[in-house]
């Protein structure tokens, strides 16, 4: 992909208000500190990513390939050149088997200075945040490993031994925030991990707290322990489980589709936790063709007018369609900037 | 408790050895192989099935338990072969062209062979010809489409604007699910059939594959 096709991903520094330069880090602490912001932050302007490819999580983009756990991922031009393991392939059949093909990425060969001189020499930090994307969280290498069936099984039918891979998984994760805290110091750090559906969880909310939610606690306990914020990503019905994000340390939940009651959560853990996405990506606009247009403007004033008036959002914004990509920030752009001051949307 | 019990009850807690157990003592006391396979694996699988739709219970009971009918109806299988116990009716199955998730389609498949369905499983990026053709040489009732993005779910339409050329419509439905699939969609592109979870489509597909019978 050309730089160009990024452009909606450029990190602003921030904005001219009443007379004053206030910075996209400024706005955003006044979020953190449960302040009405002066603005409706942009998850894609307020900060720079860091460390985009230092380590092969899942292929590459657009072309897929083996990652640095040995796992075979194939990309599609349906997801934009994302990639998906393959499910031909799976290089464990049961979990008992993980001490013989889990070996963690080797992060002593990573050029940790070079490429942190390199990320970090565009980016104003007193201006704007940085974010890392910690990709393929336990659940999702997990079945990265072995497919969803056998590994969904596994948590039944092994419980022990999953409970090792996981805590071996969050050693090798512990490690990385441990480099990325020495090189980078990001404010926060994104953690993909989806454990749920459009219906609800994967696994009952007592495996979720028996086997995941410790490993959970001890990463995200490192992330703090070094000053970093948590971001939980989780797509799908997870709400049940939002409070056990918080509980382990998450500060933000990134995507919080709308089959969750989001305007709930905010009214219950506002102050707790900060709602980063909101967005119906599976809106009637993907297949109404003659309505798209207006539909996913409408979509943006949703998020706007049913979210931000909790004063803990950050409109996430992602959408596959290009064109429609355009006209949601086209929308969110007219408002974001007033909405604070003048909440008509 | 009957033996039958048991084994309805020991395939909904995933105890897969106990089931096979069970179901090999019931064989050997006589018990007719359909009855076994009805009242205790089905029957079982029937519970857990209505438990997932309530969300009580999860994907990985549901598979557990799948694996557990699997066992028990290897067993069964050659006696109900000698009984001739047939199918309700076939279906094909497949994420569709360009998706490569299986999860949806997997769960799917699990739960129509629970209703006593014979499913041919396509696999994934299955392009809407195959489903077609699958569907005309096997002699399938139900096509059922799985998409997980947002853009391949188009793909489905094309798997019902296929079968309108080959001249199936008439006689095989058209079933669609998946994380970005609605009513809504399912009415706009002409497909019989849309339903939110793997278990309401084996109901569904049960309901229309008893009444093509009757």
């Amino acid at each position: 992909m050309s730089e160009t096709q990024f452009s909606f991903m450029t990190p602003s520094r921030g904005h001219m208000i009443d007379g004053r330069f206030i910075t996209e880090r400024e706005n955003f602490n006044r979020l953190l500190n449960n302040e009405t912001p002066y603005w409706i932050p942009r998850c894609f302007d307020m900060a720079a990513a860091v460390g985009m490819g230092l380590i092969n999580e899942n292929g590459k983009m657009g072309e897929g390939g083996v990652d640095d756990y040995g796992v075979t991922w194939v990309a599609t031009e349906s997801a934009n050149g994302a990639t998906t393991p393959d499910p031909n392939h799976h290089i464990m059949q049961c979990v008992t088997q993980w001490r013989d093909v889990y070996r963690p990425a080797d992060l002593e060969a990573i050029d940790w200075q070079g490429h942190a001189a390199r990320d970090l020499e565009a980016i104003d930090l007193e201006a704007t945040l940085t974010s890392y994307a910690m990709f393929e969280g336990f659940f999702q290498r997990f079945m990265a490993f072995e497919g969803f069936e056998n590994c969904l099984c596994d948590l039944i039918e092994e419980p022990e031994e999953c409970r090792e891979f996981i805590e071996a998984m969050c050693d090798e994760r512990i490690a990385l925030v441990e480099k990325l805290a020495e090189y980078y110091q990001p404010d926060y750090i994104i953690f993909f991990d989806d454990v749920a559906h459009k219906n609800g969880l994967f696994m009952s909310p007592e495996i979720f707290r028996d086997l995941f939610k410790p490993a959970y606690k001890r990463l995200f306990d490192a992330m703090r322990s070094h000053g970093i914020l948590v971001n939980m990503h989780c797509c799908g019905l997870c709400e049940e489980i939002v409070p056990d994000f918080i509980e382990c340390g998450a500060r933000m939940w990134q995507s919080a589709e709308p089959v969750n009651d989001v305007q709930r959560i905010s009214r219950e853990y506002g102050d707790k936790i900060i709602i980063d996405g909101g967005m119906n990506s599976h809106g009637s606009f993907i297949f109404d063709t003659e309505n798209a247009d207006e539909l996913v403007r409408e979509e943006a004033r949703r998020c706007i007018r049913e979210y931000a008036p909790y004063g803990n959002f950050v409109f996430g914004d992602t959408l596959t369609d290009r064109h429609l990509s355009e006209l949601l920030l086209d929308e969110f752009r007219k408002h974001y900037l007033t909405f604070y001051r003048d909440s008509e949307v | 408790m009957s033996i039958l019990e048991d084994i309805s009850l020991a395939l909904q807690n995933g105890k897969r050895k106990e089931v096979t157990r069970l179901v090999q003592e019931a064989m050997d006391a006589g018990l007719p192989a359909n009855s076994i396979l009805e009242e205790g694996l089905l029957a079982g699988m029937s519970v857990i099935g209505d438990k997932f739709t309530r969300n009580e219970a999860y994907v990985p009971e549901v598979l557990v338990a799948a694996r557990c009918m699997n066992s028990g109806s290897a067993l069964l299988k050659p006696l109900l072969a000698e009984d001739g116990v047939r199918h309700i009716g076939k279906i094909c199955i497949g994420t569709v062209a360009g998706d490569l998730h299986d999860i949806g389609k997997n769960l799917v498949s699990m739960m129509m062979e629970s209703k006593g369905i014979e499913v041919v499983d396509l696999g994934v990026d299955v392009p809407a010809e195959k489903f077609v053709r699958c569907a005309v040489e096997n002699g399938c009732d139900i096509i059922c489409c799985s998409s997980l993005l947002t853009t391949t779910m188009q793909e489905m339409s094309k798997v019902v604007q296929c079968a309108v050329e080959a001249g199936i419509r008439g006689r095989v439905k058209i079933m669609i699910g998946g994380s970005p699939v609605t009513q809504e969609f399912c009415d706009r592109i002409g497909a019989d059939y849309y339903t939110d979870n793997a278990n309401s489509a084996a109901i569904k597909a049960r309901e229309i594959l008893t009444s093509v019978v009757q």
